[in-house]
């Protein structure tokens, strides 16, 4: 089933070039509307050329949902209906213009989209399936009974596709086939180019990790609505051209089926991938067609399809990849090139500078993050009780501590995972509170235990990623060279040159962890939190660490670190907090760390004496 | 107000208890495999499709034709267990069994459009549908056997979670898939046994509507989404939510056929579902678990 890939038929550039949808798409809308024209557009090939397209527009939509963004919406028959009858409606009795009538379809399925998409992105996949499911049914309902506006169950007939307002005479059919094809087109390189976007990239993150995704200061809600309300839109927009192109539109065409139907396409095609939804909505246009002497077994075929699609080919057909975008960071490389070898290399790090950092963050020594007096509870039992810290501009600040002291609770409790039940927390002076997102956007960054980094996504893409939430705040390019030079050293290559991208998949869990903290750091943290970076780490890989914090630290930054690996701690902290039970043991420079006998005693348990000499923190994980 | 009572009220309790029995049906399949087998509609309407198929195609006693279609029902909704549900079993990914169990939902609704030419027809099995009348208020024989079914079901149910080693067994699955695995439960035959329990309330609901409702290939999934919507309101996976949501959807819906005109009650019964999600999402009775389901 996989094709042949393009990269290994066709020179590097030739194939850069004929992998863009704008490239690759106009030739196949060129062949159609050739096709078009030899044969006439009322014709019998002419009419499923014209379908295809028709139906291509709305599987290309709904893939901005199913699988740009992992949800499933079983609105697509509502959105369609809103579009067709929409156009029907303004045509046949206002005599409105196929320009006017179609983009007016188009922009109300937004809008609408935007309205239900907005509450029913907070319910996560179940609810917006169903919520969308529901739409669909009342809008059914809505059509059977509207019966002056709709017509009811005969539907509406009279939908001429009319040149300008008041006129009479329909267009040429061909100039009816030329706006299909075009707008085709246009969806098509429209899709890719949302695939490629920041909205594309967001929707991927939101999709694979929603927690990883809220960290770097990307709001779920707000990126599943506009991926709800854009399918809307566009599924509103080939109705419209629906309506047109058969010239009748009654309620037997706009049922649930319908939505499962374009599901069918998006799956089958290949979700989230380039042509995939073309490709389905071809298929599953052309082949009923066929089939449609044997009753019902269309139906059987996409119930069947969905089943066989799940569980053996949930990729489709043409399976996503991500796009090569490594392109994008070559402005950022140039200046990484000059500062290490980047070639995996042991090099030390970069004396530390003294520049201003990007956003100008208090001055080094300023209190940039200060922890008061914070408690955490879970139902009656407290995981953190009164515990105060300040990391100033500049400084790593290390939390060590047995398991189960409260460690990542307290990361948890800063980046707002888990808001804080008492006490207060404060960035450079000024309450720091809201959502995890909002957290992140104060300049906030974390890290996790387990790396989170989102596999749909290339590596370059990842950077992209915290590159647009940079932007969002402003701040320099400095951060994202950073971020090179981290994962030059750890051995990931970003951009492969041959035009293939670095699939994350392939990472070790050392690079995934290096991929995890750039991205971090791309993103222009004032303060980042760390979660035992270091914990699976070979000994190489350690001093990689240890210099990208220091040279994060070196920005203004302030950089928390939870850690078991006391070597790295003693090395590169400027202050230790020791947790115990949820509270603060003991505090100090970390040269007197291993000094400290209620340390010692916390590791090796208070209530016993103990015969084994060790080193007061080696617990390790 | 005996025509409040018999014009609202009693088709109001009956519809609740319908509901209250579809979403016991979807409630102990989601609680033990987290999986909303969204074909479970199809299987309420398969069950009497099956009796008339029977008869009339076959001409098999009408006894012989009840048996029958507990067990086609039953040897169906096992198949789909295995293909649509187990794989996906608290997979923590919801879209692959949105997916598959919608597959099934269709490929049934399909098939059931396929004897009579897919004609709704009217099921003549049932224990009376002319009405008793006690001191002016209308209750038919069928009304009340639901409401009783309705009832001891509910009881049944709960009783079978708390009291009984299987239901105990079940619930650890629903708690904890790997917990359970490492005491020796076998998460492949409990999620059998949770579909067979759905499945078997599927049947008794089946035939049990089928006399009002009649049988008709749409209807599965109007079931589905109503059914869903009083689980969804109750709170998914609690049993005794799924009752106070089945309550919901029964007396909305019969708001709307009564005063504001039956072509309103998906509206309205879509309505109360947003209402629900954008107030508790959890719904009335779920737990933040069940709401990540």
């Amino acid at each position: 089933m996989r094709l042949p890939d393009v990269h290994s038929l066709l020179p590097a550039k030739t194939a850069r070039i004929v992998l863009r949808p704008a490239v690759h798409g106009a030739v196949l809308a060129i062949a159609a509307v050739a096709l078009l024209a030899s044969v006439d557009p009322f014709s019998y090939v002419g009419y499923q050329v014209q379908l295809v397209a028709v139906y291509a527009i709305a599987a290309l939509g709904l893939d901005v949902v199913v699988g740009m963004s992992g949800s499933l919406s079983l609105a697509s028959a509502a959105a369609f209906a809103l579009g067709a009858y929409t156009t029907a409606i303004l045509a046949g009795s206002y005599g409105w213009p196929i320009w006017a009538t179609v983009p007016t379809g188009c922009l109300l399925g937004f809008v609408a989209g935007a309205v239900i998409g907005l509450p029913a992105a907070r319910l996560g996949h179940i609810g917006l399936a169903m919520l969308s499911l529901g739409c669909t049914v009342v809008v059914v309902d809505i059509v059977m009974n509207a019966t002056d506006l709709t017509g009811g169950y005969g539907g509406l007939f009279n939908i001429p596709p009319l040149a300008n307002f008041g006129g009479r005479d329909p267009v040429d059919p061909m100039v009816l086939g030329l706006a299909i094809v075009g707008c085709t087109y246009l969806v098509y390189v429209g899709h890719w180019a949302y695939r490629t976007s920041a909205f594309g990239r967001r929707a991927l993150a939101v999709r694979e990790d929603p927690i990883g995704a809220k960290a770097l200061g990307i709001r779920p809600v707000l990126v599943l609505a506009t991926a709800f309300a854009t399918a809307t839109g566009i599924g509103a927009l080939s109705g419209g051209f629906y309506a047109y192109l058969n010239g009748v539109i009654t309620p037997d065409t706009i049922n649930w089926h319908l939505s499962i139907t374009m599901l069918a396409m998006v799956l089958l095609g290949g979700a989230g991938s380039r042509l995939g939804p073309l490709v389905g909505a071809a298929i599953l246009t052309v082949l009923p067609i066929y089939l449609s002497r044997y009753p019902h077994i269309n139906q059987f075929l996409y119930g069947a399809l969905l089943i066989v699609v799940v569980r053996v080919m949930i990729k489709g057909l043409l399976p996503a990849r991500p796009p090569a975008l490594g392109g994008r960071l070559a402005p950022f490389r140039d200046t990484a090139s000059l500062d290490t070898d980047g070639q995996g290399g042991q090099n030390p790090a970069p004396s530390a500078t003294a520049d201003a950092p990007g956003r100008g963050p208090a001055a080094v020594g300023e209190p940039l993050l200060e922890v008061r007096d914070v408690s955490r509870g879970f139902g009656g039992n407290v995981v953190l009780r009164d515990v105060s810290l300040t990391v100033r501009s500049g400084e790593v600040v290390s939390v060590i501590g047995p398991n189960g002291s409260g460690k990542t609770t307290l990361l948890n409790v800063i980046s707002h995972f888990y808001p804080p039940s008492a006490g207060q927390i404060l960035l450079a002076g000024r309450p720091l509170t809201g959502t995890p997102a909002s957290i992140a956007d104060a300049g906030v960054r974390r890290t996790f235990q387990t790396p989170r980094t989102f596999a749909g996504l290339s590596v370059a893409e990842h950077l992209l990623l915290a590159d647009d939430e940079r932007r969002r705040h402003g701040g320099d390019g400095r951060y994202m060279t950073m971020a090179l030079r981290l994962l030059a050293r750890s051995g990931v290559d970003v951009d492969r040159g041959d035009g293939r991208v670095q699939d994350v998949n392939e990472l070790s869990h050392g690079q995934r962890r290096f991929l995890e903290i750039a991205t971090a750091i791309a993103s222009g943290p004032r303060v980042l939190l760390l979660d035992e970076p270091a914990a699976g780490l070979s000994a190489s890989e350690i001093a990689i660490l240890r210099d990208a914090v220091r040279e994060i630290a070196a920005t203004g930054a302030g950089v928390l670190l939870v850690e078991h690996h006391v070597d790295l701690v003693t090395e590169i902290s400027d202050k230790v907090l020791v947790l115990h039970l949820g509270s603060e043991l003991w505090s100090g420079p970390p040269d007197q760390l291993k000094g400290a006998e209620e340390v010692s005693a916390a590791y090796l348990g208070t209530s016993h004496k103990t015969t084994r000499v060790t080193s007061p923190v080696q617990t390790g994980d | 107000m005996t025509h409040f009572i018999n014009v609202f009220l009693v088709p109001a309790l009956f519809s609740s208890a319908v509901y209250a029995l579809v979403a016991t049906g979807f409630n102990v399949g989601v609680r033990t495999t987290g999986v909303f087998n969204f074909a479970h509609g199809n299987l309420v309407t398969s069950a009497p499709l099956v009796v008339l198929v029977i008869t009339s195609y076959l001409g098999w006693p009408t006894l012989l034709a009840f048996v029958g279609s507990f067990v086609v029902v039953m040897v169906i909704a096992l198949l789909a267990e295995r293909i649509a549900i187990r794989p996906f079993m608290h997979s923590g990914h919801s879209l692959p069994w949105i997916l598959s169990t919608f597959g099934v939902g269709i490929v049934l609704t399909t098939a059931s459009a396929l004897p009579f030419s897919g004609d709704p027809k009217r099921f003549p099995y049932h224990v009376g549908l002319t009405p008793w009348n006690i001191n002016g208020v209308l209750l038919t024989p069928v009304q009340a056997l639901t409401m009783v079914t309705a009832v001891v079901t509910v009881l049944a149910v709960s009783l079978f979670y708390a009291r009984t080693s299987l239901g105990r067994q079940l619930e650890a699955v629903a708690e904890d898939l790997d917990g359970a695995q490492s005491i020796g439960i076998d998460p492949r035959r409990m999620s059998m046994i949770s579909m067979a329990i759905a499945a078997g309330l599927a049947v008794v609901t089946g035939w049990l509507v089928a006399p009002v409702l009649g049988v008709s290939p749409q209807l599965g999934l109007t079931i589905t989404f109503s059914g869903f919507i009083a689980v969804a309101v109750g709170g998914v996976g609690s049993i005794i939510g799924g009752v106070v949501g089945a309550a919901v959807v029964g007396f909305v819906s019969q708001v709307a056929t009564v005063w504001v005109g039956s072509a309103a009650t998906n509206a309205l019964l879509f309505g109360c579902l947003f209402l629900v999600y954008m107030t508790r999402p959890t719904g009335l009775f779920g737990t933040i678990k069940a709401r990540a389901v």
